[in-house]
């Protein structure tokens, strides 16, 4: 009796049995959506210097400050500040979470902002390899300004 | 052999179809579970991959306090240090990095990092601390690359310096609390 009421509800059900691939697929999306969010926050197109030793992040509250350097613009050798123009005249563009700072009274507020919500706060600067210290030394400065004691330096593992 | 003995093997030959096997399956079905645990495990893999290729470098950012005043520096986490290394790195006329440290005058990078690799492992290396002052020309990366050289010999205390802003620059640059203003510790 309970065999063919199992055998009946089998007969029933036509086609292929979706919902397997419906869990795959759903994680997949998932797994994607959350790659996507950490590759536009860590700035994945930066090329980092190369250092053949290095520390783990382990602060809780991170700042995460990219430099990278604009396509067209000029290679500073010896930059005391961004004046007017701000970053871009001195041919870097600088974002924090994604958006794109003017200058270093921008980058002032953002650190200020995040050390304010835990003074223990790490600001990690990923600039480019390829930039002359001139371009990166104006974050560092305001960074200081803000009050920062110190940043950490992203770079690449070298084996 | 006789015709009901036959016939009731082939009976029971027919019945091993799927749908028999899976009318003896008891317990919960472990498909959907094992298909999304798989896809969790490869997204771990995948994240450890991506995020394991970089680290950190910790640099403190003291301030030049300008000629002549070498003390009293209110932003200088590297005050009164026991064993002070200051780094001077530049570029020569052919773009090299150049570095006068020590005994080392104008000498290669390379020489620098050779040198710092010999240092000893010991307390007082350890409580060094090195201030690496690179003119605007000099590459970030062979910033980093000094750095990387003195965290390799144990140097914990590292610091990149930076120049205040001139006294032309716009106000932006400074004011902050406890912050001397841009050019006022000249």
């Amino acid at each position: 009796m309970r065999r063919r009421m199992l055998t009946g509800q089998h007969a029933v059900h036509q086609g292929v049995n979706a919902t397997p691939l419906i869990d795959v697929v759903m994680c997949l999306i998932i797994f994607f959506l959350l790659v996507g969010k950490l590759a536009s926050d860590r700035g994945a197109a930066v090329r980092l210097p190369e250092s053949a030793r290095g520390h783990e992040e382990q602060a809780a509250t991170i700042l995460v400050v990219t430099v990278t350097a604009l396509p067209s613009g000029p290679i500073v050798t010896d930059a005391a500040s961004p004046r007017e123009g701000g970053f871009a005249a001195i041919g870097v563009e600088v974002e924090v979470d994604g958006k794109t700072l003017q200058g270093s009274k921008d980058l002032e507020s953002a650190v200020r902002a995040k050390l304010a919500t835990d003074l223990q706060a790490s600001i990690q600067i990923r600039a480019d390899r390829d930039l002359s210290f001139a371009a990166v030394e104006p974050v560092l400065r305001a960074c200081g300004n803000a009050g920062a004691r110190s940043v950490r330096l992203a770079a690449e593992k070298t084996p | 052999m006789s015709a009901a003995h036959t016939r009731r093997r082939s009976k029971a030959l027919a019945r091993r179809d799927a749908l028999h096997n899976y009318s003896l399956h008891f317990g919960p079905n472990m498909t959907p579970m094992v298909d999304v645990v798989m896809v969790i495990l490869i997204f771990f893999m995948a994240s450890a991959a991506f995020m394991g290729d970089e680290w950190f470098l910790r640099a403190a950012i003291p301030f030049e306090a300008g000629r002549g005043t070498a003390t009293n520096k209110p932003n200088d986490p590297l005050a009164l240090p026991p064993t002070r290394l200051d780094v001077q790195l530049d570029v020569d006329r052919n773009g090299q990095t150049i570095v006068t440290v020590l005994d080392l005058k104008e000498a290669p990078l390379q020489a620098f990092l050779d040198r710092v690799a010999t240092f000893p492992q010991s307390k007082e290396t350890s409580e060094m601390e090195v201030v690496i002052r690179a003119a605007g020309a000099v590459p970030y990366r062979d910033v980093v690359r000094a750095h990387s050289a003195c965290d390799a010999a144990g140097i914990v205390k590292v610091g990149i310096s930076v120049k205040r802003a001139p006294a032309s620059a716009p106000a932006g640059a400074g004011g902050g609390a406890g912050v001397t203003p841009p050019g006022g510790a000249r």
